[in-house]
């Protein structure tokens, strides 16, 4: 039998019975005893544990001095020392789900201590905080409260002694986004044979991966003048000074560098190699600039076709690399070339 | 082409005066084998070790995993073109060692540095968190390859498979004139005609400009094909398999080639489920986005032509040959062919990531194999066969580690057979 567990609980100026609307500008008050849905979580919770403070915020205070209201939070919270936190309910209640958000993902990544609430699935809290802590799914308003209570409750036990939490369609809780390896009772070759038997009879399967549609990126315009434009070399062919002076993998690597080139005419071979696990790079050892055509835009450059060649070689290696990856690391790259007011990239892959 | 495959299941392997199979032990003249793969000049020097499920036991420089298959009856021969004429396979009778491999190990020199061509390090662990594919858990006889200087890598690549085939073939041969223990036949038999028709897709990337583009058919390098309609039995009997310059894991095993799970499925389903057409074995990895779409628009009219209602599609690879497996997806349903597509996912490390690199709308039927970007650690071990180093990223460090002690990956692919593109096990991935 394990020693009843703590909890601390945050809820709204309006559960936490202070007021309505008008009191929402409530700064944290604390109470060591369960408050409004605290009774009921308390009630569920039986011998197993006790609500050892109640954390009382009003919905403004939380949203609009967030960074003061998650300081005083967390320093509350650490002085009573709970196994577990507990966040709301908010049901529909937009700026009550964020505070709810907002408190378990400081506590959670803050103090390590386990979090969890419960709002409805279309809170918009849902997208900004699945992944900080785990939010249960409730419905619109506060009739659900007599569903919902009992399942936090024991939720939040289960975090409190350490249980492992499985996947989210099991435990239901809404799914965080992170994809884990389980074993399946049946082989991958007979669920796909099933799969396809289901939906060549039209009867209901359901996919293992979602799939995500990507967003196209649309072009930006084009240049209108050559001439007093500054180019930049992007590569993706992992053409790094040689030593590798910064350790870039040659696969899944998920960082991006630059390089100096403003004193280069051309890239040579002793001076520059290829980290790149995904295309025969003889050809790019023989001559750098096949990879990345430095030697023909200092030329442009000279020549006044171009403007100017950006100072700086920018350079990843791109094989193996996620999406989100890429897409950071493009977007940083572009931070970099709008500081440095570039007009356009030459983008080469290998 | 009715096929009838006929299995001896191999419960030990022990070394011993004669090559002989004894009930269920396969006793084998190590010295004999040795000395045949020692006539290839390429071969400097050979060592033959035994690796059993379940030991602390690590492979390494892994090239090659193959099934002991021999054709008794019927036209041509097992691994066609490579062991003999190129006679269509795929009828008669075969028969094969069950539960076991000849595993090849060879360390490549550094001839192609870089790129897919290039051999990369490939573990094989019998026990343990990194035993994941079905060669951890078959009775494997290692050879262990030392190669000759002054040889191409296409010279390489031929003698390791050479020796590997050769040294399979003599094993298999220990089955003649003996009755299999188990039998299954293997034919499409006319079926009921109102039963959903499905084609299997199997797709492989084949990369051009090397020695070795890395899959034969019949023996033929495949390089930039076309899709291409073949008989189950074909591949059943060894027609497709891959060479030997490097056995990671996105790029399935001989072994793995020969008892494909998912034609085992579309077999056992011929008849009550539905109608098994056949298999089209898909080359993809082309270059230009225009030859990937004519690829998988190729691919959809033969399945088309030959009559499918449904589609599995499976694919090998990493990220350029993925795209020709969405695109086929994305081809096939706008024939109106159901489809159900295999794959491993991305995900990064911890999951949170993307797991797949690139989407159509209408692949709405995935079965998931697992990650291959979830990091693992592969525990120190008692035994390394193959070698005393082994260097997991010669592109960038070149640093080389000792090979019993613990090796912590970043993601899968240097574990051999470390992805289930087929489906033979369990692992897959759900939402947290």
């Amino acid at each position: 039998m394990t020693s009843p567990i703590r909890i601390v609980h945050y809820v709204n100026q309006f559960f936490g019975g202070i007021g309505g609307e008008e009191r929402a500008d409530t700064e944290l008050l604390i109470r060591e005893h369960p408050v409004g849905p605290g009774v009921g979580i308390a009630r569920a919770l039986g011998e197993r544990g006790r609500i050892v403070a109640t954390l009382i915020g009003g919905d403004n205070y939380f949203t609009e001095r967030m960074d003061v209201a998650r300081s005083a939070a967390l320093e509350a919270i650490e002085r009573y020392r709970p196994d577990v936190v507990i966040a709301g309910p908010a049901f529909n209640a937009g700026r009550y789900g964020m505070a709810c958000g907002e408190v378990c993902k400081a506590v959670t990544e803050t103090l390590r201590i386990p979090s969890v609430t419960a709002m409805s699935p279309h809170n918009p809290a849902v997208s900004l905080y699945r992944r900080s802590t785990y939010i249960l799914p409730t419905g619109e308003s506060a009739a659900s409260m007599p569903h919902i209570l009992p399942r936090l409750t024991a939720f939040a036990h289960r975090l409190a002694i350490g249980d492992a939490i499985g996947p989210a369609e099991r435990e239901g809780y809404m799914p965080r986004g992170i994809r884990g390896i389980i074993l399946d009772e049946r082989s991958a070759a007979q669920r796909a044979a099933e799969m396809l038997k289901a939906k060549l009879t039209g009867e209901p399967y359901q996919t293992e991966i979602p799939v995500e549609v990507f967003q196209p990126v649309s072009p930006a315009a084009p240049l209108q003048d050559l001439t007093t434009a500054t180019i930049a070399l992007v590569t993706t062919s992992g053409l790094v000074p040689r030593g590798n002076p910064d350790g870039f993998k040659s696969m899944n690597e998920s960082r991006w560098a630059t390089y100096p080139v403003k004193h280069l005419d051309a890239l040579a071979p002793d001076e520059w190699e290829p980290i790149h696990g995904g295309y025969d790079a003889r050809f790019a050892r023989e001559n750098p600039n096949r990879v990345v055509p430095l030697d023909v835009l200092r030329e442009l450059e000279n020549e006044g076709v171009i403007g100017r060649l950006h100072a700086d070689l920018i350079v990843t290696v791109g094989v193996g690399t996620p999406v989100e990856v890429c897409q950071r690391m493009g977007e940083e790259i572009v931070d970099e070339l709008h500081r440095a007011n570039v007009s356009a990239a030459i983008f080469t892959s290998n | 082409m009715q096929l009838d495959v006929g299995t001896f299941p191999i419960n030990s392997i022990v070394f011993d005066h004669h090559t002989r199979l004894d009930g269920d032990t396969l006793r084998i003249n190590r010295h004999e084998l040795i000395q045949m793969i020692q006539e290839d000049p390429c071969i400097e020097r050979a060592e033959i070790e035994l690796a059993i499920p379940g030991e602390s036991t690590r492979i390494i420089h892994v090239c090659d995993a193959i099934e002991p298959r021999i054709k008794v009856s019927g036209p041509g021969v097992c691994y066609p073109g490579l062991m003999g004429p190129v006679d269509t396979v795929g009828r008669g009778v075969t028969h094969r060692l069950g539960g076991m491999a000849v595993v090849l190990s060879a360390e490549y020199p550094r001839l192609i540095e870089t790129g897919v061509g290039a051999a990369h390090e490939a573990i094989l662990d019998m026990s343990g968190p990194g035993a994941l594919g079905p060669i951890a858990h078959t009775l494997n006889l290692v050879l262990v390859l030392a190669l000759a200087s002054g040889y191409s890598q296409g010279d390489y690549n031929r003698a390791v498979q050479l020796a590997g085939l050769k040294v399979a073939h003599r094993l298999a041969q220990t089955t003649e004139g003996k009755a299999p223990p188990l039998r299954r036949r293997y034919e499409l038999t006319p079926v009921d005609t109102t039963l959903p028709k499905v084609v299997y897709i199997s797709q492989f990337y084949t990369q051009l400009n090397l020695p070795a583009p890395y899959l034969t058919w019949y023996g033929m390098y495949i390089t930039d094909w076309m899709p291409l309609w073949v008989h189950p039995n074909e591949i059943l009997d060894g027609a497709l398999i891959p060479g030997a310059v490097g056995g990671d894991a996105v790029r399935p095993s001989s072994w793995e080639y020969v008892n494909n799970p998912i034609i085992a499925r579309l077999y056992e389903a011929h008849g009550e489920a539905l109608a098994f057409l056949g298999v089209i074995v898909h080359r993809t990895r082309f270059e230009v986005f225009e030859e990937k779409q004519l690829s998988a628009n190729q691919a959809a009219k033969l399945a088309k032509l030959m009559g499918a209602d449904g589609a599995i599609v499976t694919w090998i690879g990493a990220g350029n040959a993925f795209i020709e497996g969405m695109l086929t997806v994305q081809a096939l349903e706008r024939e109106g062919i159901k489809t159900v597509f295999m794959t491993y996912e991305h995900g990064g490390q911890e999951g949170w990531e993307a797991p797949l690199m690139f989407t159509v709308p209408e692949a709405d039927a995935i079965i998931s194999v697992g990650s291959l970007d979830r990091a693992i650690t592969l525990p120190a071990v008692e035994r390394v066969i193959g070698g005393d180093e082994l260097c997991l990223d010669p592109e960038a460090s070149g640093e080389r580690v000792p090979a019993a002690g613990e090796l912590r990956l970043p993601w899968r692919l240097p574990i051999a057979s470390g992805i289930d593109h087929w489906g033979f096990g369990r692992l897959t991935c759900i939402e947290y």
